[in-house]
């Protein structure tokens, strides 16, 4: 079962998200904000992380940085999950490397679609890395 | 003095003999007698009128004093002319030209000259001469007489002609054409024909001041003088009066000649009227206009350059000290144009400070013009203040950049306003969603799932609205990037077709036509895009249930179009002036949704891609929208 991490400061969508996510079968972790994201996604090591960037302590896009640095066991999906609906945010998120950038207010149903397709296609990055280097 | 045998006395006789002879061939009949009536000398035509038959140098020394006796038989009365005789000599009084009658039907004229030597009565000189000949001279006379008096008459000129004391004694019929009065005035002055014609004294004071001044002077003197006819209209003349001097440097006659001016000055009149009407117009341009010499010296300043400079009179001032910022490059360009052929400068800037000291910036230009009486080369100047126009200009600016900030602030405020807005969104959008999951497979799902249904669509509704809002505020804030580049807009609205509409949400499908060559078109193409999403999703929005719309595009050589006709529920008059206006949407939209911003971002984005658009309506029959856009930048 895939794990996953909920960084949201605002406790109300925090919880319907996470409740949402473990009805759709996941095994979900939450945090109030960036730093304690940051000490929990290199603590769980979770397949997935949601964050969002407007945070108190430590925003979204240093949350991604730091991981980057500081986590040595190979990145999870990163899903930005943000209000900061402009074009020029969610270039800026991508750039830093998160996998996908998703607008508030969502559908349950896109996101749900979302975090399996991501989740599906990092298992297909690594098999391919398995099997190169199985052969090699 | 015949008898002396001497040679000076041969000499002597020889000349009296030469003057007897010279005497005897003059055509008038001659006789000189002495006081006591002896005759000193006779000539031979003398002898052939009184009938006496000898030699005239026989009767010299021989008394006379019974001739008149002898001779009277020959005149027509005989006793008159004894008397006549007697008379004469006793007065001793001159005659000249006296006609006296012959019995032969023919007349003679009779001089007489009383001769004097050193003071003292010598003798009496009878001079009979032929009346033919005599009148044919003096028919000569009278027809020079009468030529250069017709002569006078004719010349288109008053002439009067006055002896030295400023009497009339000539005129002619232009001076004055009543015969009478002209007749009168011989031997008058002008005080007489004023007072005759009930003219005011002043005119007589200055003609005879005139008069005085040519006598004193010698010389020719003009004067102009100004009458009133009855109908009080002005006459002008310009009066001359010419001194004649006779061989001794006196002033014998004074010719004075008037021409009628009225028409020049009336000429002049019109003239300077005129003159006064072109400068009237200069100085009611709102240009500044002088006209200067080729170094730049003014000479001459329209009213407007006066109240600007606050200089009654600039005349002859340089125009370059009026100047402050530009005067040197000015003077230059000046200078240049003099020298130049071309009829006018390009239009250049320079700054000038008023009477108040404030700074003006002008703008102008120079032409050329031919002085008509110099013929020399002048230059006119004509300046614009542009002073009040760019400040107006850079008010606008400001407003502009007021208002682009403002917007600005708009569109932050609404990235701000949406930032609040989507997290609570977000909580009601996942709650409600959450509720409809825990809810489906109770058996009060019936009955909750339309309430969290509704949730879940005013959600979403607001949030499209919220998406809409933010993009015009972006797009009125500038903030939509504008790159225009030549892109294919055929393929661009075909494989919008293909995705979108083909079909739409309900079924139909949009019918597209080509009209023409399809050619690259300059615009921005993110922005065309948006035009025709637009306007193709209005069209099938607004005409449920209806045919389905078609869109037509057309290429000409500078422009393309397109046209999206629909049948549907139409836009009424009143709401077709506003359709432009934010948040504006027609009366009849009923259920539709839409947030009235739509058409309000097609207007921006066509204007951005000098595009115009052009909407057609009727309500309950349908809509066509057409637009136009270049094809080249």
């Amino acid at each position: 079962m895939n794990s996953l991490l909920i960084i949201e400061d605002e406790p109300g969508l925090r919880a319907a998200t996470a409740e949402i996510l473990r009805r759709a079968g996941y095994t979900v972790h939450t945090a109030s904000d960036g730093q304690e994201g940051l000490q929990a996604a290199l603590q769980l090591q979770p397949d997935l992380i949601l964050c969002d960037v407007m945070m108190p302590v430590l925003d979204g896009f240093s949350v991604l940085e730091r991981l980057q640095k500081e986590n040595t066991n190979g990145m999870p999906v990163f899903i930005f999950l943000t209000a900061k609906a402009q074009h020029e945010s969610m270039c800026y998120g991508l750039e830093l490397g998160a996998d996908e950038y998703v607008f508030k207010p969502f559908k349950s149903s896109v996101l749900i679609s979302i975090v399996e397709e991501k989740l599906r296609q990092r298992k297909q990055q690594e098999q391919c890395s398995r099997s190169k280097t199985d052969q090699a | 003095m015949y008898l002396h045998n001497t040679q000076t006395e041969t000499v002597v006789q020889d000349h009296d003999q030469t003057a007897g002879m010279l005497l005897n061939e003059i055509s008038h009949a001659l006789l000189f007698e002495t006081m006591q009536h002896e005759i000193v000398f006779v000539n031979r035509n003398f002898c052939e009128l009184f009938g006496i038959p000898v030699d005239p140098a026989v009767l010299i020394g021989t008394d006379c004093s019974n001739a008149a006796e002898t001779s009277a038989h020959l005149f027509r009365h005989p006793q008159a002319f004894i008397d006549g005789i007697q008379r004469i000599t006793a007065s001793r009084q001159p005659v000249l030209n006296e006609e006296l009658f012959l019995v032969n039907g023919t007349s003679v004229y009779r001089d007489y000259k009383p001769i004097s030597v050193n003071g003292t009565d010598a003798g009496h000189l009878w001079i009979y001469k032929n009346s033919a000949e005599l009148r044919s001279i003096l028919n000569a006379v009278n027809e020079q007489k009468d030529f250069y008096e017709h002569l006078l008459n004719n010349i288109p000129a008053d002439i009067a002609i006055f002896n030295a004391e400023h009497r009339y004694i000539f005129l002619n019929k232009i001076a004055i054409s009543r015969n009478d009065t002209r007749g009168w005035l011989i031997g008058k002055d002008d005080y007489d024909y004023c007072r005759h014609t009930g003219k005011p004294a002043a005119l007589a004071d200055n003609r005879r001041a005139h008069f005085e001044e040519a006598l004193r002077t010698g010389e020719t003197v003009e004067f102009e003088e100004v009458n009133h006819k009855n109908d009080g209209a002005k006459v002008y003349n310009l009066r001359r009066f010419y001194p004649l001097k006779n061989e001794r440097g006196r002033i014998e006659l004074v010719i004075g000649y008037g021409i009628n001016i009225t028409s020049i000055r009336e000429r002049e009149a019109e003239l300077q009227e005129r003159e006064r009407k072109f400068r009237d117009l200069v100085d009611s341009m709102d240009q500044l206009v002088v006209s200067v010499n080729r170094k730049g010296t003014i000479l001459y300043a329209n009213k407007t350059w006066n109240r600007l400079t606050g200089h009654a009179d600039s005349t002859g001032k340089a125009v370059s000290q009026f100047l402050n910022a530009g005067r040197d490059r000015f003077m230059n360009n000046l200078e240049a144009f003099a020298e130049q052929e071309n009829y006018r400068s390009d239009q250049r800037r320079v700054t000038m400070s008023d009477r108040d000291g404030k700074k003006h910036i002008l703008t102008y230009y120079l032409s050329r013009f031919t002085h008509q009486e110099t013929t020399e080369d002048r230059l006119a100047i004509f300046f614009t203040d542009i002073t009040a126009q760019l400040q107006a200009e850079n008010e606008l600016r400001r407003i502009a950049r007021q208002e682009r900030k403002l917007s600005e602030m708009k569109s932050n405020f609404m990235t701000m306003v949406s930032h609040e807005l989507r997290t609570p969104l977000s909580v009601i959008l996942t709650s409600a969603e959450l509720v409809e999951m825990i809810t489906a497979a109770a058996p009060s799902a019936q009955e909750t799932m339309p309430h969290t249904t509704r949730i879940i669509s005013q959600v979403d509704r607001m949030t499209q609205l919220m998406n809409d809002f933010l993009f015009v505020s972006k797009v009125e804030a500038g903030k939509i990037p504008h790159n225009p580049v030549f892109f294919d807009v055929e393929s661009l609205i075909q494989s919008l077709n293909k995705e979108l509409y083909q079909p739409w949400k309900d079924g139909r499908s949009l019918s597209v036509s080509v009209k023409g060559k399809p050619v690259p078109v300059f615009a921005d193409e993110p922005m065309i895009r948006l035009i025709l999403i637009n306007v193709i999703n209005n069209a099938f929005k607004y005409s449920p249930d209806r045919p389905a719309p078609l869109l037509r595009i057309r290429f000409t050589k500078r422009k393309w179009q397109l046209l999206v006709v629909d049948n549907g529920i139409g836009i009424s008059m009143q709401d077709q002036k506003r359709l432009f206006q934010p948040f504006v949407r027609g009366t009849n939209v009923g259920d539709i949704e839409g947030t009235g911003l739509g058409l309000m971002v097609v207007h921006l984005f066509a204007k951005k891609n000098k595009g115009k658009i052009m909407i057609k309506s009727q309500p309950g029959k349908g809509s066509a929208v057409w637009m136009q856009f270049p094809v080249q930048p």
